[in-house]
């Protein structure tokens, strides 16, 4: 047996049985199993939230369902700040654009809110495991942070009008 | 093979649907075009930009925000409301472009991002709320100081690659805060713990207010925290950050969703290049150097840093 030692001195056993390549996978550090879970769900998010701004980009740009604000109305609105934005242009603030669905330019919202709400469901998602672990300091900062996306996402925040 | 057919597929797609627009096709007068500039080149742009942003963020180990909100607000006809709200999306996404496959392979550590993910978040929904409300100057002006002050720090700093932890702190032992991750560019294991947690939480806290209130993400501090102060190795560190904006991007980029500061024709097209560059850019990251991704990360930090400073004072 071959010994290897880390950057911080921590010594690895390697095989001599094996060949060198076969010795670096096998002593490979593997990810958690919450975090492998994380890492799949959140993965899967992205796509689904890239794929739907692709789509809805599509449609936007392509005129296939009517926009709420035609495409080439935009630059005219662009440097106005965010509020006077939403006033002249008959949008409203928060969640509103689940209403208006069936506009072209509001369905780029379903993905960009697939984006942000990602995050929320890889938390839930590996709650399980820190319990099962009894990892408990980990399950109550997961479940702060579900919260805290959750107040955020709320649209109670309102500073800055 | 099929991640480069997908990028150039991509490309392809985003080109041809903003040349075969039927607006564009009609070339109806905007306020762009009345200024000489056809309202497609915006987004065209856009697209272009973000996609070399997302192959050089990555590796750099900063969001595509701290590059795209000072380079966009200077040369495109956006309010830096919309600047900003797209800044979020597109560190946003180019973060979770790369986060899934960083936490895979382990160089990007959970136990290390959820503390730190956590105080973030809280603080960015704070720093959001204050910088929708504060004068455009004065955030321009403190966002080119703190950058130019990290990096200042990062190019005083000696040991930063494989940063000596002697004793953890006790936080970072109660909460198990430790691991291994194989460096690919010299095939070895390498065992990391932390220090100073209690400062890097405070720091955090720091960090998160400053993105939501900038709109820019948070690696460009991210980073110096996790390995100047906390003395994680710099490729976990560039990992773990790219994968933590994920987590505090999100909270800050609701506020900006909520308020109306995002338009999809400026958000599309950046989320779209910059996760077609971010690919690209992760792959960069399991091959680079630690030293190359930390001389990436100080050019860009001065470049960032020196043209949010000239744009405080009005230049």
């Amino acid at each position: 047996m071959a010994v290897s030692p880390t950057k911080n001195g921590r010594l690895t056993r390697l095989d001599d049985q094996v060949t060198p390549a076969e010795n670096i996978e096998k002593q490979r550090p593997k990810a958690t199993e919450e975090q492998l879970i994380y890492s799949s769900i959140l993965g899967a998010g992205r796509q689904m939230g890239l794929a739907g701004i692709i789509v809805a980009f599509v449609i936007y740009l392509t005129g296939i369902v009517e926009p709420k604000i035609p495409v080439s109305e935009i630059p005219k609105y662009w440097h106005l700040p965010s509020g006077q934005f939403m006033d002249v242009a008959g949008l409203k603030q928060g969640w509103a654009w689940i209403g208006m669905y069936h506009y072209g330019d509001m369905l780029n919202f379903f993905g960009v809110a697939a984006l942000g709400l990602v995050s929320i469901v890889c938390y839930l998602a590996i709650l399980p495991k820190l319990l099962r672990k009894k990892d408990i300091a980990f399950a109550v900062i997961a479940l702060a942070e579900v919260a805290v996306l959750l107040f955020a996402a709320s649209g109670i925040v309102h500073i800055g009008e | 093979m099929l991640k480069k057919s997908f990028i150039v597929f991509g490309i392809i797609i985003v080109l041809v649907l903003l040349a075969v627009s039927p607006v564009m096709a009609t070339g109806q007068p905007t306020a762009s075009a009345a200024s000489g500039t056809p309202w497609w080149v915006w987004p065209l742009s856009l697209f272009l930009l973000t996609f070399v942003m997302g192959i050089v963020a990555i590796p750099a180990g900063v969001g595509g925000g701290v590059l795209f909100v000072p380079i966009v607000s200077s040369f495109f006809p956006f309010n830096l409301d919309f600047v900003r709200g797209a800044g979020l999306m597109i560190a946003l996404s180019g973060s979770l472009a790369a986060g899934p496959g960083l936490l895979r392979r382990g160089l990007a550590d959970l136990r290390l991002s959820m503390p730190v993910a956590l105080i973030a978040s809280v603080f960015s929904i704070l720093g959001a709320a204050v910088g929708l409300a504060l004068p455009k100057n004065i955030v321009q002006f403190g966002l080119g100081g703190v950058i130019l002050a990290i990096v200042v720090v990062m190019i005083i700093a000696k040991k930063s690659e494989y940063p000596t932890v002697k004793v953890p702190d006790s936080l970072s032992t109660a909460l198990r805060i430790s691991g291994i991750y194989h460096e690919d560019s010299t095939q070895q294991n390498v065992d990391w713990k932390i220090h100073r947690t209690p400062v890097g939480l405070v720091l955090f806290a720091f960090i998160g207010f400053m993105a939501g209130m900038f709109g820019l993400g948070a690696g460009w501090a991210n980073v110096p925290v996790l390995n100047l102060v906390m003395g994680a190795p710099l490729k976990l560190s560039v990992a773990t950050s790219s994968f933590l904006l994920s987590i505090t991007d999100t909270s800050a980029a609701w506020v900006y969703i909520n308020k109306g500061a995002i338009i999809p024709l400026i958000v599309a097209p950046s989320i779209i290049g910059m996760m077609l560059g971010a690919f690209v850019g992760a792959k960069l990251l399991t091959k680079a150097k630690p030293s190359a991704i930390r001389y990436f990360v100080i050019v860009m930090l001065f470049l960032s840093g020196f043209r949010a400073i000239l744009k405080g004072f009005g230049i």
